[in-house]
């Protein structure tokens, strides 16, 4: 079963009272132990796929189906129990709880599955350990860095096992060395432990990190690239750069 | 579970915020408390002195008040003998004014003279003695006096005071002084006396006012008052048991019950709005946490649980926190006022019931709302990295609700031909929480006016760039709405309470032509000695002009309140010289009081006054009873049974039956009324059997200095015990204490702006955090201290600002609605008297309660050093 299929989809904003097509007619399948970037430069609706894909919100039409699961068919709350097993989001921002420690963080979702809090607990330790952050579990997000926040954020994204995860430009607010950190954790989610990802991104030098990744651009898929064909992150900024101007 | 763990963890994190919200809803509970314990103490001091009062009586006999028939020794005597009585306590009780040991009148309240038999003085009667003893004999010039009349005679045991009566001074000499319950500060202090003395000098040989009985326990007290009823005759006796004077006690204290419950609920709704604004403040700033939970799977309804759950967490601190609180307010005044507190603390478990439940409740009402907007708020609005501003439509629809909920009140009042009770009723339970609704309803649109026109002038005032202030209100939308809320409950209630009240109170006035003095005869006189008023010099013609006072259904109780609360049903009838009173229609005559006619005229009324049973009556029957000239009012009457009184004229109320209420004729006035009748004396004397005259007035000659004029005729007449005072004085006497009265009541608003101050402090304090990287750039640019610290300020002086809109606007209206409400039920008609000074008092207490509250904040704020300001907007959400 494929973890993400996209089908035909359509999304429509009002901005400044004219009416914006951010997604016309796109159709995309990530593959299970997928890294799949997607880059596009700002309102080409890369970051409104991966919102359709989130079921943060809903097409005007086309099918965004996870695991099997036409999430178009949901209502809001079996939406939020589906997401809560299947997906694993991570955000730019991080957005941690900032009352709660690290190792809080990361057992939240399962805490709100209703969880018992040794065996919540304990994972969330055992996650913090894996991503090197054993010695900073029971700090708040204030007293973290950039990158050990967006470290704790992936840890809160698998804790649950999710069939997909999605990262919404999750280095955008990192330094380089940060950012190389994350992109690694990561690429070795995906080749270690199967993990599905799908990535937005701006960053040629992050996209390479992706096994393979879409070009984005006024709401159409105009590029497909595989890495292990790209020579280097130069090479696909190169195509990067080439595709936005010929736009 | 991860709720209750969230739950904590916010709480932890937003510790002041918290704590402050709890201090809120635990002082609004104490309040609740401490005013429904005081009041459960002060019901048991007063169970306590009625016990003293009247120890074991079953039954108590007292000549019916309008025909005055005393008990005679013969019924005495009889209930003696009856197998059925244990114990018979026959007494006289009369009213007089005293005279000191120099034999100079004292100028003072009438006091009651208690004449009792020596074997009936009881054992807690003696435990009250602070000084000397009881007399031991039933004759014999001795008196106990109550320790008020010693302060104020300045005697004690061994000195002596005088009695004055038509028929002589009676000169008394102190055996013992007693101690006084403060419960019965009100109550005319007493002298006690031997029976027979008291008899005699009355002229009154064996007869008694009052007799107690205590029967054995096989009696049927209600068989025997029947019993004794039909003996002597219908309406000569009232007969009281044990069982209808506590009925009659209840009844009375369930006024007072329910004020000092509603006393406490002003603070317990500025406490809820309080916890609105703190959680109106935790759902937007959590925006992007909520929004993250929902994205990581937490459901709608988890996430109103978490905020709902806040609510009822911070109010069930607050509760359990405030009872205790409020009981110790109470036992502080019992330690201050012990002898106010004679049975100690009693804890009014229901208050505290109330207070702790219905705070609970509010909260979890309260708390709706942020949990609907949180559950329902949109994922990717939350998360995006700048927040988008909701501008408009629900801002919108609230004002637009708002206006409709406040319009309500004054059409449920207003809208003619619904009934008076229904429209009471209604008003009470649908237009007030509409009203209180709307306001908070229109609250947005006011905040958003506000930033826009005020924000300009409270930045010029305080010395800002207009920039910086606009949008500081309607940033923060509803945690503004919720403390401008909470600060306008108090001043809405202070201006109802100053307005409605001193309308009522004060703002009665009396007709232009209104005798210049008012006299009272506590023991009362007769027409020979009324003949002999009229002999007194510089009383101008045509003389002294005496009136016969009766009240058809009045009862009598020490705690007047109750009766007071009710609608009136009596009526107050004036027997008096109608040609003296208002002319005989000749052009030479001039009448004492002018009656300005709605219906009828002066010719005709006269006319037909002289016919006999008819009346002229206050406007009270127009507007209540819908009757008019030519209608007919049945009165009972002691001695002629039901008589038809039939209306002569209808003129506006002629302010006599205010003065005489309240100058010190309580004893006759209990019940509040404004349904005044006039007839004339012989009208009175038949059917009511009226024979001594209680009040009389009279103009004197201009030249004459009133206040030497009050006490020359206090000196000429003090044998008679006459008291007499300018009415124009008694009038402004009444209006200041009246006045002062609902000052006293007014600490109850300002006790509710007080504990919102709390929520202005949380909402500043919320205001600054979540600016503090703002703040940082500002400062960076140059901004000094000072003006940072004032901007603050200027935040908490608009909050201020669009309270006192909402709370004056709210004020006004409702008083206007219970202006029209009291016009309807007592016929009343008072203009609205707007107490200006008073209402621009309340307006400075809020604006000065709001930056006080915001002060500890904005000097926090102004103290950091501007490093730390723009790095804590990193660490903000």
């Amino acid at each position: 079963m494929q973890p993400l299929v996209v089908e035909q989809l359509v999304r429509r904003f009002e901005q400044g009272g004219r009416r914006v097509e951010a997604l016309a007619g796109v159709d995309l399948v990530v593959e299970a132990g997928d890294f799949v970037s997607i880059m596009g430069a700002s309102g080409s609706g890369k970051s409104t796929l991966l919102h359709l894909a989130a079921g943060l919100t809903r097409p005007d039409s086309g099918r965004v189906v996870v695991a099997g699961q036409d999430l178009g068919a949901m209502n809001d709350k079996d939406l939020t129990l589906f997401r809560r097993q299947h997906i694993g989001l991570i955000f730019q921002s991080f957005n941690l709880i900032p009352t709660l420690t690290a190792v809080e963080n990361v057992a939240l979702p399962l805490r709100l599955a209703g969880g018992a809090a040794g065996d919540v607990m304990e994972q969330a330790h055992a996650m913090l350990d894996r991503l090197g952050l054993a010695q900073r579990a029971d700090h708040r997000p204030e007293a973290l860095s950039g990158g050990e926040q967006q470290r704790v954020a992936i840890g809160r994204a698998l804790i649950t096992h999710p069939t997909l995860i999605l990262a919404d430009e999750p280095t955008g607010n990192l330094d380089s060395a940060a950012s190389v950190s994350v992109c690694q954790l990561l690429r070795d989610l995906c080749e270690h432990d199967g993990a599905t990802i799908l990535m937005v991104t701006h960053e040629p030098s992050v996209a390479a990190w992706a096994k393979r990744g879409v070009f984005i651009a006024d709401g159409h898929i105009v590029d497909r690239f595989d890495s292990s064909v790209v020579d280097s992150a130069a090479a696909l900024a190169q195509r990067y750069q080439t595709m936005l101007q010929t736009r | 579970m991860a709720v209750a763990h969230l739950l904590n963890r916010h709480l932890r994190h937003h510790r002041t915020r918290a704590a402050l919200t709890i201090a809120a809803i635990m002082v609004a509970v104490s309040l609740v408390v401490a005013l429904t314990t005081s009041f459960a103490s002060l019901r048991g001091a007063a169970y306590d002195v009625l016990g003293t009062m009247y120890g074991s009586t079953d039954l108590q006999i007292s000549p019916d008040q309008q025909r005055g028939t005393m008990i005679d020794e013969a019924t005495v005597a009889a209930l003696r003998k009856d197998d059925r009585v244990r114990h018979v306590d026959a007494r006289r009780v009369a009213t007089s004014s005293l005279l000191d040991a120099d034999d100079k009148a004292v100028h003072w309240r009438p006091s009651s003279i208690i004449g009792i038999e020596a074997e009936n003085i009881s054992q807690a009667s003696v435990d009250a003695l602070i000084g000397g003893q009881w007399f031991d004999q039933s004759g014999g010039e001795v008196a106990v006096i109550e320790e008020k009349i010693a302060e104020k005679l300045k005697i004690g045991v061994g000195d002596s005071l005088g009695l004055p009566s038509p028929t002589g001074t009676l000169r008394l000499k102190v055996v013992g002084v007693l101690g006084r319950p403060d419960m019965l500060h009100f109550e005319a202090p007493a002298v006690y006396l031997p029976i027979a003395t008291l008899q005699r000098w009355l002229g009154e040989a064996d007869t008694y006012s009052e007799v107690k009985l205590d029967l054995v326990d096989s009696a049927d007290a209600d068989a025997m008052a029947a019993e004794i009823q039909q003996r002597v005759g219908p309406g000569v006796y009232q007969i009281e048991t044990a069982a209808s004077r506590q009925r009659n006690f209840e009844r009375n204290f369930a006024g007072l019950t329910v004020l000092s419950y509603l006393g406490g609920t002003l603070s317990m709704i500025a406490a809820v709005f309080i916890v609105f604004s703190a959680l109106t403040m935790g759902v937007t700033e959590r925006s992007r946490s909520l929004g993250m939970l929902r994205a990581i799977g937490a459901t709608r309804g988890q996430i109103a649980t978490l905020v709902i759950g806040e609510g009822v967490a911070l109010a069930v601190i607050g509760a359990a926190m405030g009872v205790p609180l409020g009981v110790g307010w109470v036992m502080l005044l019992n330690w201050m006022y012990p002898r106010l507190f004679s049975a100690g603390v009693v804890f009014s478990f229901g208050g505290a019931v109330y207070g702790a439940a219905g705070t609970i409740t509010a909260a979890l009402a309260a708390s709706l709302l942020p949990a609907w907007v949180a559950s329902r708020s949109d994922v990717l609005d939350a998360l995006t990295v700048t927040s988008r501003p909701r501008k408009g439509r629900s801002t919108m629809w609230c004002g637009i609700a708002g206006v409709v909920l406040i319009a309500l009140d004054p059409l449920l009042v207003f809208t003619p031909g619904i009934g008076r009770e229904l429209r009471m009723d209604a008003h009470l339970f649908i237009g007030l929480p509409a009203l209180l609704i709307g306001l908070v309803g229109i609250a947005p649109l006011l905040v958003i006016a506000a930033d826009r026109l005020f924000s300009s002038a409270v930045a010029r005032v305080m010395k800002l760039e207009p920039t910086l202030l606009r949008q500081q209100l309607s940033g923060g939308l509803w945690r503004t709405v919720g403390t401008a809320a909470g600060l306008m409950v108090g001043l809405l209630a202070l201006v109802v309470l100053q307005t409605h009240g001193r309308s009522m109170a004060t703002g009665w006035s009396m007709p232009a032509k209104f005798p210049d003095m008012l006299m009272v005869a506590p023991m009362g006189l007769d027409q020979q000695q009324i003949d002999t008023m009229q002999t007194l010099e510089q009383i101008r013609p045509p003389g002294v002009l005496a009136m016969a006072m009766v009240t058809p259904q009045f009862a009598t109780n020490i705690f007047g309140l109750g009766g007071m609360m009710k609608m009136p049903e009596g009526t107050m009838l004036f027997g008096m010289d109608t040609d003296r009173a208002f002319g005989d229609g000749s052009e030479d005559a001039e009448p004492m009081i002018e009656l300005q006619y709605i219906e009828g005229d002066p010719a005709t009324a006269r006319k037909l006054l002289k016919q006999g049973h008819h009346v002229i009556v206050s406007e009270h029957y127009t507007r209540v009873k819908g009757m008019g000239v030519g209608d007919v009012i049945k009165l009972n009457t002691p001695l002629s049974g039901e008589v038809g009184y039939t209306i002569a004229g209808v003129v506006r109320s002629v302010g006599i039956d205010m003065v005489v209420r309240l100058f010190e004729m309580r004893r006759e006035f209990d019940r509040f009324t404004a349904a005044g009748a006039i007839t004339t004396l012989e009208d009175v004397q038949r059917d009511f059997g009226t024979q001594r005259i209680y009040l009389m007035c009279a103009n004197v000659d201009a030249s004459v200095n009133k206040r030497q004029f009050e006490r020359r005729l206090r000196d000429k007449l003090r044998t008679w015990g006459v008291l007499a005072a300018d009415a124009r004085k008694i009038k402004r006497g009444v209006d200041t204490a009246l006045g002062g009265l609902l000052d006293l009541i007014s600490t109850i608003a300002l006790a509710a702006i007080g504990v919102a101050a709390l929520g202005v402090t949380n909402t500043i304090i919320a205001s600054v955090r979540s600016r503090r990287w703002q703040m940082g750039v500002l400062r960076s640019l140059g901004l000094t201290r000072g003006a940072l610290m004032r901007l603050i300020l200027a935040e908490a002086v608009m909050i201020g600002a669009v309270a006192s809109v909402l709370g004056i606007g709210g004020g006004l209206l409702l008083s206007l609605d219970a202006n029209h409400l009291s016009i309807e039920i007592i016929g009343y008609v008072v203009p609205l008297t707007i107490p200006w000074g008073v209402l621009a008092m309340g307006v400075g207490l809020t604006l000065g309660v709001a930056m006080l509250a915001a002060l500890r904040p904005a000097i926090g704020a102004a103290r950091s050093d501007t490093l730390s300001l723009l790095q804590a907007g990193r660490a903000s959400e």
